[in-house]
This record gives C-alpha cells, sequence and structure tokens, in this order.
C-alpha cells in the first residue's frame, strides 16, 4: 500500500474511531451500573470499576492484536509486512488487554497493522473466483457500487464485529468512502479502506 | 544419471569424518545443471547433466592433497577440497537471470559443504561459489569471525551489506570436516530462503534460516556467471595478494541449480506444523442471534482470538448455548478444542508464569511449552510441578533445531525457532524426559525433576545469581498465588515454626536493632529459608542449568556441591544456618499458612522434586490456577467477593483430574466471568 493512500485511510479511520470509543467506551464494565440498581458495583487494587456478574470489557493485547486480524479475516498466516508493522508498533501495545490501557498510539498502531492486514486481504480476494468477503467487487474495473460496498461492510461486520452492523453504521462507512474518494471509486482503495474502517474500529479489537 | 555415494575421506593433515552424502539426492528436482566433480581435473568442471556449463581452472592449484578419492569406491575426486588456493569460473554466461530459467518462478541452489577449519580470522570473507555478476547476486562463503559461519548473500551491492547477508549454523569440530547441505531458493517475487542442515543424533536434519528480501531488478540487466574457490572476489577476479592460511579450506562435494522457487513444504516435506486460520464463507443475510454472538464472544474469550458468525465452529456452539446452561459448558469446551485455545491463551497463561516480570511478552520456552503440553494432552496439571518430562517440538513434525545440549539446555534457540516458524502447538508437542548438562558436553537425565521448577526457563529466571530463596519466593508466587509476604510468619508462640534455618546471611540485628529483625526480616525468612535447601545443588551459570553433584569440578559448588550462594557472607551471623545439603524443613505449616495453603502432607523432605510434591499437593494449588485462569478468560483478577466461587472451581478442578482445559471451560462460562 502506498503512503497517500494509507494517509487517507488513517485519517479517515481517526474520525471513526473516535465515534466509535465516544459511544461505546470510557468505562471499564460492559454496563452502566447506577448505584442503588441492585447491582453491586467495586473497585479492585488496581482501581478498576467491577460490577459483579457483568463481563468485564476488555480489548486485545500484545500479539493476539495481529492474530486477532488473521483470524476474523481468515487470511491464513500474517504477511511479513504486517508482522513487521506489528513488530514496530508493540511497544504501544497494551500487554493485559485492559480497557483503560487503551491507548491513542496504540489505535493509530492498529490502524496502520489493519491497513496491512486489509491490503493481504483484498490481494488474496483478488485472486479468488468467488470472492468471500468483497464478492461484488470487480477490481479489472473503475468503480464499485453503494450495495457492494454494503455488503461488504456486512461481511466484515460479520467477521470481525460478531455481530450485522446497524444502518447508520453501514452509512457512516459509506460516507467516509465518498469523502476519502469523492466519487472515483477504484475498488481496491475502497476494499482496503472499507476492510481498515471495521477492523480498527473499537468493536473488532474488544474481546 | 549415475548415482554416486561420496564419503570424506582421509586429508593430509588430520582424519576426517566419513559421511555419505548423495550427491543426487536434490530438495528441488530435476537439476537444469549438477557438478558432482567426478571428473573435475582441477583444470576445468564439467557440468555432468547436459555437460553445457563448464568452469575452468582461473587460479594455479598447489599439489598439496587437493584430489580426494572416496575410500570405499576408491572414486577420485569425489569432492573439490580446497587446500590451497584456487578458484573456476564458468567460460560462458547464463544470460540474464530471466534467461536461465526462462519463464519460471525462481530457481533453486544447492550444494554440499564442508568446512575444514574453525579459525578465527578478523575480517576474513572467502566465497566459496557464486552465481551473478559483478556485485554477485547469489554467493555462499565462509565467514571466518568469531568462528566459522556460513553466509548467504542475495542481491547484495557487497557482501557484507546487511540485511542481505544471513548468518548460518556455526560448524562443530575443529578438525573435522562435516558436511552441510546448504539450498538457497529464489523466489522472483524478491525473496530467498535460506536452508541448511545441522546434524542431530547421527541424522542430517535440513533446517531454514530465514528469508532474505532482495531487489530483483537489481538482477535483471546484468548476464550471470557461475564460479567456486576459495581464492576470488565477487566480480571473478583473483585477489593474489590474499594470504593463503586465509584462505577458505573444505570440500564442495555438488553443486546444481534447478529452475523453479521451492516453498518450505517443497523443501523440507513438512508444512503441516504451521498454525495457518482457515477462510470460512460470510453470510451476507446471515442471523446474528443472541445465541450466535454469544457463542461468538465466548470463543473470543477462550481461543484469543475472534471468528466469524459464520464459522461452523461458531455455530456448533451457538447450536448448543440454545439448549440451556449445560449446552453452554459444552460449548465453551468445544472451543478449549481449537488449536489457537493452546497457541495464544494457554501459552499466555504460561508465559506469565515464567518469568520474573511476569510479563506475556518473552519468547517460547521449555516452561510455557510444557503447561502447553499438558493441557494438550488433557493431563493432570499437578504435572506443573511433578513431571520429569518437558515438552519440545517433534523432530518429525517440524523443520527447526533441536539438539538438547545446544538448543534446549544451553540456549533457548529450539523454543523461539519453533516460534519464528508459526509451529503450530497444538499438533508439534511431545513429551522428552528432563535433561540436564553434565558441564562436559555431555547430557544426563535429570536427577531431581520437579516439573516446571526445573525448567531452564523457571531456573534462569530465579536461580540467578541472589541467595537461592527467590526459586522458593516464586513457587509459592506462580503455582501457590502466595506472594512471600502472605507466607510470612515469625511462628511466636509455635512450636512447629522455627528460625533455625535462617541463614548466615542474614543480619540478626540490622542497623543494630535486633527488633527490626523479630519484627520484619524473620517473618519471611522463617519460611523461605526452611525450604531454600531444596535449590542447594542447582546454580544457574554460563547459561545452563548446573547441578552440583553432576557438574563436578565448578567454582560454583564446594566440595559438598552446595551452590555457594547459599553459603555466603557467612561473616554476617556466624551462627547462622549452614546448607550442607539439600535438605529442607517445611516451616509454612502455622496456623494461618496451614488454613491458606491446605498442606496434604506438610513434611521436611530432601531436594526439589520432593519440595514441588508437596506444593502440588496443596489446597492452594488448585486454587491457584482457578485463579489464573480467571484472569485469562475474565480478563481481571477476581476479587474478594467471589472467593466462594474460586473456592468452588478449584474443588471441581481437583475434582476432575486437575484438567485444566475443564477448568478454563468451566470458570469461561460462569456468571461470575461473562454475567447472564
Amino acid at each position: 500500500m502506498n503512503s497517500a493512500k494509507k494517509t487517507k485511510i488513517k485519517i479517515g479511520m481517526s474520525l471513526l474511531i473516535s465515534g466509535a470509543l465516544m459511544l461505546g467506551f470510557g468505562h471499564a464494565c460492559s454496563k452502566y451500573t447506577a448505584d442503588g440498581s441492585g447491582t453491586l458495583a467495586l473497585s479492585n487494587e488496581d482501581g478498576d470499576r467491577i460490577v459483579l456478574n457483568e463481563k468485564t470489557v476488555s480489548t486485545v493485547y500484545s500479539k493476539q492484536v495481529l492474530d486477532n486480524m488473521v483470524s476474523c479475516l481468515g487470511i491464513g498466516q500474517a504477511s511479513n509486512s504486517a508482522k513487521e508493522i506489528f513488530e514496530n508498533m508493540k511497544q504501544s501495545v497494551s500487554e493485559r488487554g485492559k480497557a483503560k490501557e487503551l491507548t491513542p498510539p496504540m489505535l493509530m498502531g492498529i490502524t496502520s497493522l489493519a491497513g496491512e492486514v486489509c491490503q493481504q486481504l483484498v490481494d488474496q480476494e483478488k485472486a479468488l473466483s468467488e470472492k468471500r468477503i468483497f464478492s461484488g467487487f470487480d477490481f479489472n474495473s473503475g468503480s464499485v457500487g453503494d450495495s457492494d460496498v454494503s455488503a461488504a461492510v456486512t461481511r466484515l461486520a460479520r467477521s470481525c464485529w460478531l455481530r450485522n452492523e446497524t444502518n447508520s453504521e453501514n452509512n457512516a462507512i459509506l460516507d467516509s468512502v465518498y469523502d476519502s474518494f469523492g466519487s472515483n471509486l477504484d475498488p481496491e482503495d475502497v476494499a482496503v479502506y472499507t476492510c481498515t474502517a471495521v477492523l480498527a474500529s473499537f468493536d473488532s479489537i474488544q474481546m | 544419471m549415475f548415482k554416486k555415494i561420496l564419503f570424506g575421506a582421509i586429508i593430509s593433515t588430520s582424519p576426517l569424518t566419513v559421511q555419505a552424502i548423495d550427491v543426487n539426492d536434490s530438495n528441488a528436482g530435476s537439476p537444469a545443471f549438477l557438478f558432482d566433480f567426478a571428473t573435475t581435473n582441477w583444470d576445468e568442471a564439467r557440468d555432468t547433466v547436459g555437460n553445457s556449463v563448464v568452469l575452468e581452472k582461473v587460479k594455479k592449484i598447489e599439489d598439496r592433497g587437493d584430489r580426494l578419492d572416496d575410500p570405499d569406491t576408491g572414486v577420485a575426486n569425489s569432492m573439490l577440497r580446497f587446500a590451497s588456493p584456487n578458484a573456476f569460473v564458468s567460460n560462458q554466461s547464463f544470460g540474464k537471470i530471466g534467461d536461465l530459467c526462462s519463464g519460471s518462478d525462481g530457481f533453486v541452489l544447492e550444494s554440499w559443504v564442508g568446512n575444514e577449519q574453525t579459525i578465527d580470522f578478523a575480517t576474513k570473507n572467502d566465497i566459496i561459489y557464486s552465481l551473478g555478476p559483478v556485485n554477485s547476486f547469489v554467493t555462499v562463503y565462509q565467514h571466518y569471525d568469531n568462528g566459522p559461519l556460513y553466509r548467504v548473500t542475495v542481491g547484495g551491492a557487497s557482501l557484507s551489506t546487511p540485511p542481505n547477508s544471513l548468518i548460518a549454523r556455526k560448524m562443530d569440530g575443529a578438525k573435522e570436516l562435516q558436511p552441510q547441505k546448504v539450498i538457497v531458493s529464489v523466489s522472483n517475487s524478491g525473496e530467498a530462503d535460506v536452508y541448511i542442515t545441522i546434524k542431530e543424533d547421527g541424522k542430517d536434519r535440513l533446517i531454514p534460516q530465514g528469508t532474505i528480501k532482495f531487489d530483483m531488478n537489481s538482477l535483471n540487466n546484468a548476464n550471470l556467471n557461475l564460479a567456486i574457490g576459495n581464492n576470488f572476489d565477487p566480480d571473478f577476479s583473483i585477489a593474489d595478494n590474499k594470504e593463503e592460511s586465509n584462505s577458505w579450506r573444505g570440500g564442495l562435494y555438488n553443486l546444481s541449480l534447478n529452475c523453479g522457487y521451492r516453498d518450505l513444504k517443497a523443501i523440507t516435506g513438512m508444512d503441516e506444523y504451521r498454525r495457518v486460520k482457515e477462510s470460512v464463507a460470510v453470510s451476507i443475510s446471515g442471523s446474528d442471534n443472541p445465541d450466535l454472538r454469544k457463542a461468538a464472544f465466548l470463543y473470543g474469550r477462550i481461543v484469543g482470538v475472534k471468528a466469524p458468525l459464520d464459522h461452523p465452529v461458531v455455530k456448533q456452539m451457538a447450536a448448543k448455548i440454545s439448549e440451556g446452561r449445560d449446552g453452554l459448558l459444552e460449548a465453551a469446551n468445544i472451543a478449549t478444542q481449537q488449536a489457537d485455545f493452546l497457541n495464544i491463551t494457554v501459552r499466555d497463561f504460561a508465559a506469565e508464569m515464567s518469568n520474573r516480570e511476569e510479563t506475556i511478552n518473552v519468547p517460547l520456552n521449555d516452561f510455557i511449552a510444557t503447561v502447553v503440553g499438558i493441557v494438550k494432552d488433557d493431563r493432570n496439571a499437578q504435572l506443573f510441578l511433578t513431571s520429569d518430562e518437558i515438552y519440545m517440538g517433534d523432530v518429525n513434525k517440524v523443520p527447526v533445531r533441536a539438539d538438547m545440549l545446544g538448543d534446549l539446555l544451553m540456549s533457548n534457540k529450539h523454543y523461539e525457532e519453533l516460534e519464528k516458524v508459526n509451529a503450530d502447538l497444538s499438533k508439534v508437542l511431545v513429551p522428552v524426559k528432563q535433561k540436564i548438562s553434565n558441564g562436559r558436553g555431555g547430557v544426563v537425565n535429570h536427577p531431581d525433576p520437579a516439573g516446571l521448577l526445573t525448567s531452564r526457563a523457571f531456573m534462569s529466571s530465579h536461580h540467578i545469581a541472589g541467595t537461592g530463596r527467590r526459586p522458593v519466593e516464586f513457587s509459592f508466587r506462580e503455582f501457590l498465588c502466595l506472594p512471600i509476604d502472605q507466607i510470612a510468619d515469625t511462628g511466636t508462640g509455635d512450636a512447629n515454626v522455627m528460625d533455625n534455618r535462617i541463614g548466615r546471611d542474614i543480619d540478626r540485628s540490622p542497623g543494630g536493632e535486633p527488633s527490626k529483625f523479630e519484627k520484619n526480616c524473620k517473618s519471611c525468612h522463617v519460611p523461605m529459608d526452611g525450604f531454600r535447601g531444596a535449590f542447594a545443588h542447582f546454580s544457574w551459570k554460563d547459561n545452563f542449568v548446573n547441578y552440583g553433584p553432576i557438574v563436578g569440578d565448578n567454582e560454583e559448588f564446594d566440595a559438598r556441591s552446595i551452590a555457594g550462594k547459599f553459603n555466603q557472607n557467612t561473616d554476617v551471623y556466624p551462627k547462622g544456618y549452614v546448607t550442607v545439603d539439600d535438605s529442607f524443613t517445611n516451616y509454612a505449616v502455622g496456623k494461618k499458612n496451614m488454613a491458606q495453603i491446605g498442606w496434604e502432607d506438610p513434611a521436611s523432605g530432601n531436594g526439589v522434586g520432593e519440595f514441588a510434591r508437596q506444593l502440588s499437593r496443596t489446597e492452594a494449588f488448585p486454587r491457584c490456577m482457578a485463579k489464573r485462569v480467571y484472569k485469562s478468560v475474565c480478563k481481571r483478577e477476581p476479587v474478594e467477593y467471589e472467593d466462594g466461587f474460586i473456592e468452588a472451581k478449584a474443588k471441581e478442578f481437583a475434582s476432575n483430574g486437575y484438567n485444566m482445559r475443564k477448568l478454563f471451560a468451566s470458570i469461561a462460562v460462569a456468571r461470575e466471568c461473562i454475567g447472564d
């Protein structure tokens, strides 16, 4: 992936990630639980707020960051390029997967890594007659339709968000595609961008 | 083509290893050219496949035993031995790289090379063979810095320019000719894989050394030539000014080139060992019902990575979950059967326990592999502390170096290579008896094995330097989840808890205040020093676990084979305990410790094996494993309110034969972990 494309993807991803964080983050547990609601809340030694009998919010950690991308996209093994990017970013990655250890450098690193892994996915898809994720994409043509992008978002969400995306999420990604590329929708660029948008979002790195 | 078996033979100065080599046994198929040197007469060497390539002498030979005959068959010149400066260069060009193997995606160079010299030269690099233009494309040469190493360079601007250089295997034996096969598989995409054989248990095993990346464009415009020898420069000019004594010495048994790139599986015949995440078809209109979501979430928590909602295993788990609470546990059991449960979740679970910093960011080692292996084989987790085995990669399944002494006992190379080749631990790990170095180049069965406590990783973390107390401290910390301050006990008023084992190096009146010792120091040292004798025969020195009675004459141990660290600083408190053997006394038997540790049979004993056996039979051990598993899959430490839950899981774990896989599943599905 060239540097201009990476920069474009990073800017778009930053906006998406900020939105995702505002919606789904900022606390240590999966639900806000008001005192007096009948749910017992307490803190542990690390100052984490713990709500008993609720699952703890956590993120991918350490090398699991790359392993998880490879697994949810089903790309077999990470490319050497992806491994190199991970090696360069691993100092910024949480070791324990605690939600409060999610930092801007880690998110930026995840975005770069996601871009590389998505490029690997797209390269694989281009060689397939029956594409798994970008089934409507004709990578030899000069354009791609909205419905094909939407379908790809759905498949990516089912792969890495472990749920179907909402309409507003699908629309947000489509809008972001147009904001980044205008009407000149090169299928490969759009595929990498769409994949990165999903893969670098909070729902993908949440475990 | 006739099949010729070559043997190393006698050279003029010293006997050589006799080694059968089949020069036609290619890992890459039929060659485009092959030099077996059977007819080489030192004026020329001919390609024995098509007779189309001739290497002409460009350096005068001196008659100093350069002809080697096969001692069994009498075939002359069975190997081209370079004992004095010589070089051959092809009389014709192979054309450009694209012409050499037209229409092919690369090529493979193979050779058997035997080094004859281990002298260290300051900056000596001697090419053995080279294929390329000026500033050679592929070179294999001997590098005498820090001992003889093969070095392969591909597409580099110069021989010494990293990162295109790859240091390969160090030769063993100062005076022996030990042939090694060297394979360079070059892809037109700009990557070259290097393989070299090493000898283990009398067999040559082909080990991948790594991949060199190069710029293919640097090759396309230059014609290729082939050169062999021990006294030429990359541009094929003969370096008359080179010191003869610095020239590479050794034998070249054969050299062949096969068209077409060959990957690791084609070269080694092994591929099934790798971790590969499968691709699944993803639906656009599939359901994401709560059971499916829960299954996918549970899969991620247990396996350590996510799988798509459409993954067949996730669907299978969802079907079980729809059946109710029992089905949820069955779903979790399915997740624990996935390879990455071992490769990620259990690996990280073990990694944290394997080092002093308690970080998971450590290379794979014998401690981690043994935990993963025991879980993989559904064996009793008490073996963490009692096993006389460790786990390693099966050499018949995975191409990594596996010399017990050099790669497992004296270094961590075996495990690091397993990780480097992305080995699937669920497929390749096998148990082997714990071994120990005798300090004289030999390996013997471990005389006092204690599972992970006698692993190289644990010993190197906790028995390096120090006073022999840290292994005790971390045994309790890692396996009973009891930091030393929690088992601290002065023994006041308890006749069973005494301070008579505290060593001479502990000041009984620190700062001139005896009360400080009584109130602060003593409580930790009573139990810790009581146990530390168990480790008295061990020490970590020269990068391997030393066991006094076996390594013998070693400045690390006294005449009784007690590591010196156990009796150092004797003048601090001369009346303190003198360690004279590996006996220990269990002083963690006060009221508090009896309750929190739950000894089955607290007793005195000898050696680390006995110490570890007692730890494995405590109530604290299964409790600790439950806590660690909780942290692993529930993503936080359990809190005090959950003590009852942990206790129940610990008892369930023990009643299930200490099966870790079941413990992971049972905790992962609990309300305390994932909610309702």
